[in-house]
């Protein structure tokens, strides 16, 4: 079994294992491509990241890892604590998507690249979490976007639109 | 050296190039075409390839998908015309935005690796504002990611938050209600419903669905506004309950949006025969609901059905102008009808149900609620053509005999009065009707 090592935009290297590297669909299927060319090849397999930041690729990671243990008790434990776990899990999601707006960009950027369609859906459950009930205002206020409206533009919607705006 | 080869490159790169223009503006990844390039030129452009040209095509590959760009250089690799994957760096899938288009180019750019100091420490510099710049220019997937999990009026809030956001939702949201609008706390008011359709216009220009249902305050100009934005690209419409809409909104609606296929116009009781004869432009019109337009009469419904020959689904509910001379000629203009609702349409007389029964032999349901009017010649003309019946209302039809309804009830299995199942035949009122029998 070969080691993968991703290496973040600043050179750090994270090594992981590959049943975790399984969530992240790029490097899987990468994988599964590599191991059907070249079985023989012990190099550990290095995947440069340019655009995931390491203390991103740190979290993407450890969600990966956690994610990979909480799938192994659940399918180890009887079904009457699946609820239990299924609490647990919960609880974990939420403490570790206590993330700053900047924090979240990053994040759900790189589940994006990395394709991990289970961090992705809870990426954007926060968000949605984030712009449910605010006016406009306030959710650009929350992710920091300038209207970048043409001021054309921006006065043909104030005209039509008044409340869009408020 | 390889001049020929050189040439075959050159030309795959400017073809590879045009695909991954191509692919970004249409939102498409051309990674397989892009990936059969790279294969095509390699056995003969060799170990000797210019590396330029390599990493070029491979930054057009790598634009489209990280993975195939992987993929690609492991291939490559094992060709022997890379000595080590590290020694690149790739770029991640390209937003989708018109406006990016033009730095697309340096996005693509293959680096050496590891990158010169100078280089991480812009990144550093960069990281602060490049998530704020970021939110901007989120992928469109990751975008209505979010939006499905939103309820429309946040769909809408997002879509003002954000010019890019708003081109994005623009492209891929097909279906809006606006029931919110009238109670949203951030409105106010139950006239903001005008303000926020009227906005949407300038937002939303794919819409196939859209739902207005009891925005009583909605007014013609804003329901103009909308049709217009969308034109014939809009196939439903809810417009239920709009007291305020008037002719001129429907004729508006109906001038610019050929297209449409299901108009719910239940209580908009400032209708008349003009907004139907408009609605008869709408030649795919398969579904409509006027219950409750009380100023319709025969020459509104006559001009709908001579039009709209498609029509299959028609609930003239309480259309109390509506006479046996109207129904008349739906019967005959549309014979794929196969629901038919004459609820409490007191003035049609038996020529109006014999007509659709011998004309439209497909029909499924009739309600006949409180068609006084109605006698034992209208049940005769059902049990003679009608054999898919599985829903008939005859509450209220004081004058029909036991015999005829039976007749009707035989001939089509699908009708029941049995009181464990649902009955099918609703004869509420009908005391005399009471010993019809269920068909053995």
């Amino acid at each position: 079994m070969r080691n993968i090592v991703l290496r973040a935009n600043d050179g750090a290297d994270h090594v992981i294992s590959v049943a975790a590297a399984s969530l992240c669909k790029t490097v899987a299927s990468l994988l599964q491509d590599l191991e059907a060319s070249k079985g023989e090849d012990t190099d550990p397999l290095i995947v440069p990241l340019p655009n995931v930041c390491n203390c991103t690729l740190q979290k993407v990671l450890g969600f990966c890892e956690q994610q990979r243990a909480f799938d192994e008790l659940c399918t180890a434990s009887p079904a009457a604590q699946q609820a239990d776990l299924t609490r647990q899990i919960q609880a974990w999601q939420m403490e570790y998507m206590q993330v700053s707006t900047d924090e979240l960009y990053h994040l759900v950027m790189a589940a994006h690249y990395l394709n991990v369609p289970r961090l992705l859906d809870l990426c954007t459950d926060a968000m949605a979490e984030r712009i449910r009930g605010k006016s406009p205002a306030q959710v650009r206020e929350c992710f920091g976007l300038k209207p970048s409206l043409s001021p054309e533009e921006e006065e043909e919607i104030r005209r039509s639109n008044l409340w869009a705006l408020n | 050296m390889h001049g020929h080869s050189g040439v075959m490159i050159e030309d795959s790169l400017e073809e590879a190039r045009q695909l991954r223009d191509a692919s970004v503006q249409r939102g498409v990844t051309a990674k397989p075409i892009a990936a059969r390039h790279i294969y095509k030129i390699y056995p003969e452009a060799g170990s000797e390839a210019p590396p330029d040209a390599v990493n070029t095509l491979l930054g057009a590959c790598s634009a489209c998908n990280l993975h195939t760009a992987i993929a690609l250089v492991s291939k490559m690799k094992a060709m022997g015309i890379l000595a080590s994957c590290n020694q690149l760096v790739m770029q991640p899938t390209v937003a989708l935005e018109r406006r990016r288009q033009q730095h697309s180019r340096q996005q693509i750019a293959f680096a050496s690796w590891p990158p010169s100091k100078d280089c991480s420490n812009t990144r550093c510099a960069l990281g602060s504002t490049s998530a704020q710049a970021g939110w901007h220019n989120l992928p469109s997937d990751i975008l209505l990611q979010i939006a499905a999990m939103l309820p429309d009026a946040d769909i809408h809030v997002m879509a003002c938050a954000s010019a890019s956001w708003r081109d994005a939702l623009n492209r891929d949201i097909r279906s809006m209600a606006f029931t919110w609008a009238a109670r949203d706390p951030r409105n106010g008011h139950l006239c903001a419903v005008n303000g926020v359709v009227h906005g949407a216009a300038c937002i939303f220009q794919n819409l196939h669905n859209v739902v207005l249902r009891r925005a009583t305050h909605l007014r013609d100009f804003a329901l103009m506004a909308l049709a217009q934005a969308n034109g014939p690209r809009l196939k439903s419409i809810d417009l239920s309950g709009c007291q305020l809409v008037t002719d001129r909104g429907i004729q508006a609606l109906t001038s610019s949006c050929k297209n449409l296929d299901t108009v719910n116009i239940s209580s908009c009781y400032e209708l008349s025969d003009r907004a139907f004869e408009s609605l008869g432009s709408c030649r795919s019109l398969q579904t409509i609901d006027a219950c409750g337009c009380e100023r319709l009469t025969d020459i509104g419904l006559q001009a709908l059905a001579e039009n709209a020959g498609k029509l299959r689904s028609v609930n003239l509910g309480w259309c109390e102008g509506v006479t046996e001379e109207g129904v008349q000629s739906l019967a005959r203009c549309c014979r794929q009808l196969e629901v038919l609702d004459l609820c409490g349409c007191v003035k049609v007389q038996d020529m109006g149900v014999v007509a659709v029964a011998l004309n439209c032999k497909a029909l499924r349901s009739l309600g006949l609620h409180c068609c006084r009017r109605l006698t034992d010649a209208s049940m005769a003309a059902c049990a003679l053509k009608l054999r898919n019946l599985s829903s008939l209302n005859i509450s209220g039809c004081l004058s029909m005999s036991p015999a005829a309804v039976q007749a009707v009830v035989d001939v089509n299995p699908s009708l029941h009065t049995c009181r464990s199942m649902q009955r099918t035949v609703i004869i509420g009122g009908c005391l005399a009707l009471l010993e019809v029998l269920p068909a053995m």
